[in-house]
């Protein structure tokens, strides 16, 4: 079993704030955190032709996969509303499509990229690369019976705290941990993550990750089925009757016993995804949750049907 | 339902439900209420969780309509969406079999009142009760739509349903107010909802006051008594009757 991260000391990236916590070394949450992925943005024809602009250049972005839309919409906005003249364009009627299906602004890019790219085509039997990955931009008719609405950088806030108190609850029965962060402490956090800075954001939640070393109670795991299933969320325990870490194979067996038997008996006939890639489903739950987990501190499981 | 011990050693009924247990509460609770509201139990496609619906119609300043004489309101109605028309219909069946011995003397007056008001300011409000398996106790959802078919905002929401001496205190709760939208854990389309996270402590704090600790009683009163807590935020009353006759 992969060792738990070191709580070595870290000098913080950026010194601009001498009281920002250093965040402990871990490569593998590091590695995470950088991952990213290239899109190509579009604006709609149909609405660009309607402002007179029909032939504004995409705009190319590298996006964090632990980062939301919501945050890059300002960056997206600037380039079109640049390109286009009598256009300005407002923030929280901005919209994301994949193909057709509005993108949840509320999930993480790279989970977003999971579900309408790797899992789709997996589902379709395509092989080619998906990237630069093709979204949409819209600035009119926001889908509010599909989409949340105010998708502004206050409700992503909001709505990602409310994550991290979800978790915060699961783990250990109360969101004390989360609401007894100081004010500071739960700034930096955010600012940590907006700003793509991993030391800002680890510093601070390694804290609720780790959980000061109390083996969680339940662990946050959403599981994503293909097809637009109803998200899967069930009360998974850390460890089993004998106190062992359970793993992931277990975890996907207690809500999709069909699909992952507990013992394997010919070829798989699915795998499970997390931040693009097939981890191992023998890996301890527990270890996966310090080190795997979003930002939001779910592991956001994506099953592959084979 | 979990017996939790506290310090004292006295054993306190917990407040939350597996998703079992769950199960024979809204049971419970559809008898209760099975002659006074329309609560039906509805599942999507193969998913084993299942929600509790109710659909009312409010008048938008937050008062509630009289039953609706049924050619009026069905008239009316032409954007609503399918689903909610068969809920209106049984809605208004429903109020056609409540005996009216109380409201035939204004009966008349409503219903000539209702062919001006019914098809500007009334709202159709679906009420979910939704298990989280989180924080392990039941969530109100609920969305208002205009006779247009349309879903209002936030701000309307608590202009319309929340009562007025209420609107602040829930606003101000928890660390974005008491009431946000979310995808609704079964049908995956956006809903408004209640936050649960003061759910547990309120029903705890209930439970250790009843003087029945029983643990099967607790359950089939538990969605009726914390959807009378919960619901009245909204605008959801529960008759007192049904209240009364299922206390323990």
């Amino acid at each position: 079993m992969p060792p738990l991260p070191d709580k070595g000391k870290t000098p913080a990236a950026t010194a601009s704030t001498s009281n920002t916590t250093p965040a402990p070394h871990n490569p593998i949450a590091k590695v995470i955190w950088d991952g990213s992925i290239p899109i190509q943005f579009s604006w709609d024809k149909a609405e660009a032709t309607a402002v007179g602009s029909n032939a504004v250049e995409s705009f190319f972005y590298e996006a964090p996969r632990c980062s939301y839309f919501s945050l890059l919409t300002s960056h997206v906005r600037k380039h079109f509303v640049d390109m286009a003249l009598h256009f300005i364009g407002d923030d929280a009627e901005i919209w994301y499509d994949y193909e057709g299906t509005p993108l949840k602004w509320h999930y993480p890019i790279g989970l977003l990229y999971d579900i309408h790219g790797l899992q789709a085509s997996a589902g379709r039997g395509m092989n080619g690369s998906l990237l630069p990955w093709k979204i949409t931009v819209h600035f009119q008719n926001f889908p509010a019976d599909k989409l949340i609405k105010s998708q502004a950088i206050d409700s992503c806030q909001d709505y990602f705290m409310s994550m991290i108190k979800e978790a915060d609850y699961l783990r250990n029965g109360s969101t004390k941990k989360v609401m007894n962060l100081s004010k500071s402490d739960q700034t930096q956090l955010w600012d940590g993550l907006w700003s793509n800075n991993y030391d800002k954001f680890w510093g601070i939640n390694h804290k609720l990750t780790t959980n000061d070393n109390v083996v969680a109670r339940h662990l946050p795991v959403r599981i994503y089925m293909p097809e637009n299933c109803p998200v899967i969320q069930d009360l998974v325990p850390s460890v089993d009757e004998n106190n062992q870490h359970r793993t992931l194979r277990q975890v996907l067996n207690q809500s999709l016993p069909d699909i992952f038997p507990l013992v394997e008996t010919g070829t798989p006939v699915a795998t499970a995804m997390i931040h693009g890639i097939i981890p191992s489903l023998d890996t301890s739950v527990i270890w996966a949750s310090q080190n795997m987990s979003y930002p939001d501190n779910f592991l956001h499981l994506v099953v592959i049907i084979k | 339902m979990a017996l939790e011990s506290e310090p004292q050693t006295q054993l306190v009924p917990s407040a939350r439900l597996s998703f079992d247990d769950f199960q024979i509460a809204i049971t419970s609770f559809l008898k209760q209420t099975a002659r006074r509201m329309p609560w039906t139990y509805s599942r999507a496609g193969q998913t084993p969780q299942g929600y509790l619906s109710l659909t009312e119609l409010k008048h938008s300043q937050n008062a509630p309509l009289q039953p609706p004489p049924q050619a009026t309101l069905v008239d009316k109605l032409d954007s609503v969406s399918k689903e909610d028309q068969l809920l209106l219909d049984d809605l208004v069946e429903h109020f056609e079999e409540i005996p009216d011995n109380e409201e035939a003397d204004h009966e008349a007056e409503a219903r000539e009142d209702m062919s001006q008001k019914v098809s500007q300011d009334f709202l159709s409000v679906c009420y979910h009760v939704v298990f989280s398996p989180s924080y392990q106790v039941p969530v109100l959802y609920f969305n208002a739509y205009r006779p247009d078919g349309t879903a209002i905002s936030l701000e309307e929401i608590y202009e319309s349903l929340v009562p007025e001496d209420w609107r602040s205190s829930i606003r101000n709760a928890g660390l974005n107010g008491g009431i946000s939208q979310q995808d609704h854990p079964v049908l995956s389309i956006p809903y408004f909802y209640m936050h649960p996270c003061e759910t547990v402590s309120l029903l705890e704090t209930i439970f250790k006051n009843t003087t029945s600790t029983r643990q099967s009683s607790l359950l089939d009163s538990y969605i009726l008594t914390w959807l009378s807590f919960t619901g009245q935020a909204i605008g959801l009353t529960i008759p007192s009757d049904i209240v009364a006759s299922a206390s323990v």
